[in-house]
């Protein structure tokens, strides 16, 4: 991946928040290459910074709590640096996000047809019917027919899952180049989600639109990501093609996540592989690996100096001192 | 017992809500002084409030007057000290009775529901439908006149605020798993609403309460200023305004004064009860920028190790 | 299945629900949220139900518990019937059956400590007060906690911890019964690992039989001893957890499997997606639930509801197919 042209590079990206108990060190380090085209995953668990990395690309954090460091190159661009104006021209027309719950972020009083108009209407300066054409072919697009009926309808007449298709209608509207999906389908039935996925999917190749898809759940990223970044208190420890990640998960947090997962293929009645302890908590910036704790394979290397990235075969990388050495 | 609620919650280190803004002070040491000097009115007191001394009748501020004398020649300043006692005492009353009835009415309409629910709200909607005032009138107009009459009329009329306000909290509360939790545990319905709805609620209710406070001394003033409250010669702070009024010309401090307190205890409960919701409330909270919290840091070890 | 050992028998439980209607002139409709459904655990068994939101998986594990009352239908606990019980005998009764939630944040008064928390269900429950802090200290080694817990507040832990002080409280009691509704679902994967490993131990050292609610196929595969599949209030599909999983043969539990996303490649699978949307549960027709949304759908299916069948093995399905 790292030899191909990326859409999107962020090269050691923190980011710190002020909070009601200190300074929260949310991100610190992170690296990510998106390519063109790509579904790229990144999964973790709660508070390891896999929305923080999305909200830093979309520039949402409030700049009065927050400082951030490192570039996020789009395109070339590089978005920390932009001014908040330019990066408003980006929202919605290059880089669009869907988010966990699609209730939430669609406007109650408002039809669905409308506000995917509104999306053609603001990025794409189209007149009023245009704007409508546009937001009637998006609707079928994303599997909500017939259009001409859904247009009229409001967000509480659909079901969750439809809501959620309405989002990714607003989101692709103005054809964006990157999609960012938080979560999108973590608070949808599993039938439901399949659907979803599988739009996704199918849009990113048509479009060759590029996904950043967040998630908690490696099956997903089996499914549908060609690559994935793993995070960990707020760095990416492991990167790579999914396969090669997943086949031979190269730092001992991305094993032993994998081990964790109840899957069907494991018999049943069986113990699960588990982490023990949890993660710390992110008031200090620290200056070893932020995993030795709860790491088996922790040595005194481990306690004293951040591990940098060690290269394995085809892209596939992981900040571990126990890897080669 | 405030402080006990309120340490409570954010007993966490390193909280950045602050509650000791200077409104917060400047309304608190108001209030207290009030307070101070009116429970001990008999200490601050220079004269009998309610001897007259016909001599002195209508009397400017003078030394041994320090604020003047009423039409009888009562000492004004002394008055005001045992008027406070009057308002106070009455207003307490009604926010004790709002609390004792409203509280629990609140608490079974929310957690309970039903028919009882029905009824109580219903109630509450016609008591609601009436300006406060004049419900306290028919309740005067009955029962006849006096402080506490006035007190218990007011109570009543304070109650069906409260109450609606616990049932919304409490409603709120109950759909929490941790209800459904302690039903599962076997909890008795009293325990749950005592031991844990209200707990979760206080906070609310008791901003309302102080917000209250500030409401029964003006009604209660507001009574007595119509001479529906205390009875002669009971000094009270709407009464001598009312008084005062006559001789506004002759002496106006006679009235200026008993309402130039009025208007400070209540302010006062009011700026001290939005600081309060305001310091309850965490999305309110203001947060340091990172120079401040840098120095903030530094100011915080420099100490330390000119300790070590 | 030892018949005279279950713990708890439900038979024909139906709960509905009145919607009230809009208009005036129109009677109100109702929602079934569990149409018949027949179930019986045994003790330090396991069993699963599975479904998706709205299914009434939460609803039956509350009318087991008798937080909620049923429609219709008895339930028998221990050899003694507590359908009609209320007031002093079913608050008698929660001490024997225990629920844990899926939230483990909300699952404690947020303005009371751990160790208040523990003490007052102690104290409801007449637990002497000499015994209490003893078993208190058990029960939180065993499942993991340390003691100094007993101190914090619900926000100064974390959701992991708050699972595992929420069994123990449910423990507390030594309940025969205990429904788990979505215990691991609010949790990462990491944690959700460690409270599936304690409530397998959990189920032997404690006799306990369980109603392990999930919508994950995965979890309940690995806890649980036998697993039933619900769609719109009904069992469509019941079977001992081995079995199950080796000849699924309801179309829905085949979509439901196909549709778990899943990190082996070499399971090389059918993809179902199904269409559309879960029906609502109001005013549901004659026929199969599921017949809408089914590839298999028949005309027979539209007109006639499944009852379960036994295909051998203990397997029970619901389908004109089998």
């Amino acid at each position: 991946m790292i030899d191909m042209e990326n859409l999107l590079e962020i090269n050691g990206l923190t980011v710190e928040l002020m909070t009601e108990r200190g300074i929260v060190y949310a991100l610190s380090g992170v690296d990510l290459n998106v390519a063109h085209g790509q579904i790229h995953g990144v999964v973790g668990e709660s508070g390891c910074g896999k929305s923080m990395t999305a909200k830093s690309i979309m520039r949402l954090h409030n700049p009065k709590r927050s400082r951030m460091g490192g570039t996020i190159l789009f395109e070339g661009e590089d978005i920390a640096a932009m001014e908040i104006k330019e990066v408003e021209r980006l929202r919605g027309k290059d880089i669009s996000m869907i988010f966990q719950d699609p209730a939430m972020s669609l406007n109650p009083l408002m039809s669905v047809g409308n506000q995917i108009a509104e999306m053609a209407r603001v990025h794409l300066k189209s007149s009023k019917a245009e704007a409508r054409q546009i937001a009637l072919g998006m609707l079928e697009k994303v599997g909500l027919s017939p259009a001409i009926n859904r247009y009229r309808q409001y967000p509480f007449e659909l079901s969750g899952g439809m809501q959620q298709r309405v989002m990714i209608a607003i989101a692709i509207a103005c054809s964006p180049k990157l999609l960012i999906a938080d979560e999108p389908t973590t608070a949808l039935d599993a039938t439901i989600q399949a659907q979803i996925l599988e739009l996704i999917q199918s849009l990113s190749d048509e479009m060759g639109m590029s996904v950043l898809f967040i998630t908690h759940n490696f099956g997903i990223v089996a499914e549908i990501c060609s690559a994935v970044s793993v995070m960990y208190q707020g760095r990416v420890v492991e990167t790579g093609y999914t396969r090669s990640v997943l086949d031979n998960p190269a730092h001992p947090y991305t094993a032993a996540l994998i081990a964790s997962i109840p899957t069907m293929a494991l018999e049943s009645q069986k113990r699960l592989g588990s982490i023990p302890g949890r993660p710390d908590t992110l008031y200090e910036n620290l200056s070893y690996c932020p995993f030795c704790a709860r790491c088996p394979q922790a040595f005194g290397q481990c306690r004293n100096e951040r591990p940098g990235y060690q290269y394995l075969e085809d892209g596939h990388r992981a900040a571990c001192f126990g890897i080669g050495g | 017992m405030l402080k006990a609620i309120i340490g409570q919650k954010t007993s966490k280190k390193n909280s950045y809500g602050k509650l000791l803004t200077p409104s917060f002070a400047i309304s608190l040491v108001i209030f207290i002084a009030i307070v101070v000097l009116s429970a001990f009115a008999p200490v601050f007191a220079t004269h009998d409030p309610n001897k007259n001394e016909l001599q002195s009748s209508l009397a400017g501020p003078s030394k041994s007057h320090w604020l003047g004398c009423d039409v009888n020649g009562r000492d004004l300043y002394s008055r005001v000290l045992y008027g406070g006692r009057t308002a106070l005492m009455g207003a307490l009353g009604v926010v004790g009775l709002s609390i004792v009835l409203g509280i629990p009415l609140g608490l079974v309409c929310g957690y309970v529901g039903g028919l009882a629910d029905t009824l109580i709200m219903r109630l509450c909607d016609v008591i609601l439908a009436f300006p406060t005032l004049l419900l306290a009138f028919l309740f005067v107009a009955t029962f006849g006149r006096g402080i506490t009459i006035s007190v218990v009329a007011l109570g009543i009329v304070y109650v069906p605020m409260l109450t609606r306000l616990t049932r919304s909290l409490a409603i709120v509360e109950k759909n929490k798993t941790y209800v459904s939790a302690a039903i599962s545990l076997g909890y008795s319905p009293l325990r749950i609403m005592y031991r844990h709805i209200l707990p979760n609620c206080i906070s609310t209710i008791l901003v309302q309460l102080t917000l209250d406070l500030g409401y029964a001394i003006l009604d209660l003033s507001s009574l007595s200023f119509l001479g529906l409250g205390v009875i002669e010669p009971t000094a009270d702070w709407g009464a001598m305004l009312g008084q005062g009024r006559l001789y506004l010309l002759v002496n106006p401090y006679l009235s200026t004064v008993p309402g130039a307190v009025i208007v400070l205890s209540v302010v006062s409960l009011n700026i001290f009860s939005d600081c309060l919701r305001q310091y309850l409330d965490h999305t309110q909270v203001q947060l340091p920028s990172f120079e401040e919290y840098a120095s903030r840091l530094e100011k915080q070890q420099k100490p330390q190790e000119s300790g070590a | 299945m030892n018949l005279s050992g279950s713990v708890i028998e439900g038979t024909n439980l139906q709960k509905r629900y009145h919607i009230p209607s809009r208009k005036l002139a129109e009677k109100g409709k109702e929602l079934v949220a569990v149409d018949s459904v027949t179930i019986k655990i045994g003790r330090s068994r396991i069993f699963g139900v599975v479904g998706e939101s709205g299914c009434g998986k939460t609803t039956l594990g509350r009318l087991l518990t008798k937080m909620e009352p049923t429609s219709d239908g008895t339930i028998v606990f221990n050899g003694r019937d507590i359908t009609r019980l209320s007031g002093k005998d079913l608050i008698a009764l929660r001490s024997q059956m225990q629920m844990v939630f899926q939230n483990p944040y909300g699952s404690f008064n947020p303005k009371q400590r751990i160790g208040s928390a523990l003490a007052e269900v102690a104290k409801v429950h007449k637990i002497p007060k000499e015994i209490a802090p003893d078993k208190i200290a058990a029960l939180l080694s065993e499942v993991g906690m340390p003691i100094d817990a007993l101190g914090r507040v619900p926000s100064e832990l974390s959701g992991g911890q708050l699972q595992r002080l929420a069994i123990a409280r449910s423990l507390l009691l030594g309940p025969e019964f205990i429904v788990a509704d979505e215990p691991v679902s609010a949790l990462d994967v990491s944690v959700q690992a460690q409270i599936l490993n304690l409530i397998m131990d959990l189920r032997e050292s404690h006799a306990i039989a369980m109603l392990f609610i999930s919508h994950e196929m995965p979890v309940v595969k690995a806890v649980c001893d036998e697993v039933a599949v619900m769609y719109l209030g009904s069992f469509v599909e019941k079977a001992p957890t081995q079995e199950l999983f080796a000849n699924i043969a309801h179309p829905y539990t085949q979509a439901l499997m196909s549709a778990v996303p899943s990190i082996d490649s070499d399971i090389a699978k059918e993809r179902i997606i199904l269409e559309g949307d879960i029906p609502s549960a109001i005013g549901l027709g004659p026929g199969c639930p599921f017949a809408p949304r089914c590839r298999h759908g028949m005309e027979r299916c539209r007109l006639e509801k499944p009852q379960l069948r036994d295909m051998g093995a203990g397997h029970l399905v619901a389908c004109h197919l089998h």
